[in-house]
């Protein structure tokens, strides 16, 4: 689904020179739930950047679902985005000026679809996870775990291939990051998406199908 | 889309409250200023009636007694008007002169302002049953010709009074207060003040205006023809005549000196003579300076005014789009191409704009209702309201899309994860 070849990511300064990435090979198979750990600064949220094609590699190869992403344009690039990735970000990263339906919709928003189908699917995927008695709420009036929820949402709105997720609980307590985990696994089981998470925490990685672990940049197992 | 857009500024109402109430101030303001500036303009170049190119002033005075070539009583056999009338073939045979006639009070720029009571002998309208008193101007036939001026058939007003006595001319606006419209007007009769006096209607002129600052105003123009000719003369003076001469080629202050010098006898008939020179053009300036300087002061303080709209505005949504990059990276990450995104940023500011103009009409049907816009010198037409409001949204636009362009131009070219980094 997802391959990686010889990636290096490199941050330059005109003082400096910041290897972020170091000769990365990595394969994420169709419907695995792959987990990437390290310590802070390790590369792990540019590495799932550089998988959303949120951000482009100095040098080596992104591959994904057979499609060689080096080569896209921006036009592209953010078709590519909207229908194949959805993104769960640590700080949920929703509209606060939206309220829940209208922010689920957003990703659908730049395909041609109608108000009216835009409208049955946000509320199909709020129902999924749970928000359905929340859609007029605006996310300043729900809780982390709540709008995470909400983000996931937004996430599996154009029924994408792969969801990215960086440190999905990082921003939540114990039980409230339980529920989005397990709604994350819900997904990846269930519906058989493809899941590649960042994440500081052992015993959810240890939940995942397989788990990675970064240090300065490098792969190290 | 404009949906989505409409949806998220009522949602942040209350931030966008504010950058509305500061929209809609500014607008009001512009437009004001704007449609001044359009009375302005369009007053200025609104065509005169006359034309001042070439004329030159003629300065008359009688020789003293103590002066060389006097002449006495004695041996003075013509009255003043036969002098004038006879100064007035000298210089007209010149060959440089393209024509030559006589006003009084009533040369253009000459702040002259004479006024007589008329009434129409035969009018229908609430002037028939009294007099109103309308600006007159005293002028030879030749007047017409020399500055210009044309019926409002477009025929020349000099072939329609030369050689008749006793005629007027009269503007459309005077022919539109005596009988309502400017058709059937020539051939009609007038009393002057006290019903002794009445004038034939010769013909109806183009609008004749004071100066470039001021609307036509209802006004008639004497026609100095045989009796009226020497009655008027004799009363005023041939020496305090207006003496307008219109050159056949442009001339400098010099050369018409050199023309004077080079005339020498021929601009002295008796004791009047030609004393010296002046271009209309100088009487023009010295009218209207301190319009122009008060003019100049006006688009002055529009410009210091402008430019306070112009940097208030551009930093109000500049501020605006750099507070919003994170939203910027966010919907590049969830699959908006950056030109969409930069499109939708343009379409927020100038749908915030398009909010005022409901507002914007209110305050103009105010203005107008309680006669604070200046409909004396220009009607309030559609055209106007049409071309101030056009002006002052496209000023408006345009300095909201200069105040988005540049942070959302910015935020768009970096890396969808770097501007989600601001959020």
């Amino acid at each position: 689904m997802i391959t990686l070849t010889n990636l290096e990511k490199i941050y330059r300064t005109k003082e400096i020179e910041t290897v972020a990435l170091e000769n990365v090979n990595l394969t994420v198979d169709k419907g695995e739930f792959l987990s990437i750990m390290g310590p802070s600064g390790c590369g792990k949220s540019t590495l799932l950047n550089i998988i959303g094609l949120l951000d482009a590699p100095t040098s080596g190869t992104v591959e994904i679902a057979g499609t060689y992403t080096a080569n896209m344009n921006d036009k592209q690039l953010a078709m590519f985005r909207n229908q194949k990735l959805g993104f769960v970000f640590q700080s949920f990263h929703l509209i606060n000026s939206l309220n829940v339906l209208d922010n689920v919709e957003l990703p659908l928003l730049y395909r041609k679809v109608s108000a009216k189908e835009r409208r049955v699917a946000a509320e199909a995927v709020l129902e999924k996870v749970g928000l359905s008695h929340r859609m007029r709420h605006f996310p300043t009036q729900l809780s982390g775990g709540q709008c995470q929820r909400v983000a996931i949402a937004r996430a599996i709105v154009g029924n994408p291939d792969i969801i990215l997720a960086d440190e999905p609980t990082g921003n939540l307590d114990s039980k409230m990051g339980a529920e989005v985990m397990d709604l994350l696994h819900k997904l990846n089981k269930e519906d058989g998406r493809t899941i590649v998470m960042v994440t500081h925490n052992e015993e959810q990685a240890k939940q995942t199908s397989r788990t990675v672990r970064f240090f300065d940049g490098r792969q190290v197992m | 889309m404009i949906k989505h857009i409409l949806k998220i500024m009522w949602n942040q109402r209350r931030s966008n409250g504010w950058i509305f109430a500061e929209l809609l101030v500014v607008a009001a303001v512009l437009w004001m200023m704007i449609d001044a500036f359009w009375v302005d303009y369009r007053t200025y170049h609104a065509p005169l009636g006359f034309d001042i190119e070439n004329v030159w002033r003629f300065k008359l005075s009688n020789l003293d007694v103590k002066a060389p070539g006097y002449v006495p009583d004695s041996l003075y056999h013509s009255s003043d008007p036969e002098d004038l009338t006879q100064l007035m073939t000298q210089i007209r045979q010149n060959p440089e002169v393209d024509d030559v006639c006589v006003t009084y009070y009533s040369c253009p720029y000459s702040n002259g302002n004479s006024w007589r009571e008329v009434k129409p002998v035969d009018g229908d309208t609430i002037y028939a049953a009294h007099m109103e008193a309308f600006q007159m101007r005293n002028v030879t036939p030749e007047y017409f010709r020399l500055f210009r001026i044309r019926t409002i058939d477009g025929e020349s007003v000099y072939d329609k009074v030369a050689g008749r006595h006793n005629v007027i001319v009269v503007t459309p606006e005077m022919a539109e207060g005596f009988y309502h419209g400017t058709s059937n007007v020539v051939g009609r009769r007038v009393y002057h003040s006290n019903n002794e006096l009445s004038s034939e209607i010769a013909a109806v002129s183009t609008s004749i205006r004071t100066s470039e600052y001021d609307r036509p105003e209802a006004s008639y123009f004497q026609c100095m023809e045989g009796e009226t000719y020497n009655s008027t003369v004799s009363d005023f003076g041939a020496s305090n005549a207006e003496f307008c001469v219109r050159m056949k080629r442009p001339y400098t202050q010099n050369e018409m000196n050199l023309f004077l010098d080079g005339m020498g006898e021929r601009l002295k008939v008796n004791n009047l003579y030609v004393y010296g020179v002046t271009p209309i053009s100088s009487f023009r300036e010295q009218q209207l300076g301190w319009k122009a300087r008060m003019a100049k002061n006006r688009i002055s303080l529009m410009s210091f005014m402008l430019i306070n709209v112009f940097f208030g505005i551009i930093g109000t949504f500049w501020l605006r789009m750099q507070n919003r990059k994170g939203e910027i990276g966010l919907r590049m990450a969830l699959g908006a191409h950056r030109i969409t995104l930069e499109r939708y940023m343009y379409a927020e500011g100038l749908c915030l704009l398009a909010l005022t103009l409901p507002w914007l009409f209110f305050f103009a049907f105010n203005m107008v209702y309680m006669d604070q816009l200046d409909s004396y010198r220009q009607p309030l037409t559609f055209v106007r309201f049409l071309a101030t409001f056009g002006f002052t949204y496209l000023l408006m636009g345009a300095m909201i899309c200069i105040g988005v362009w540049f942070p959302v131009r910015k935020a768009v070219r970096l890396a969808p994860a770097e501007a989600l980094h601001y959020e």
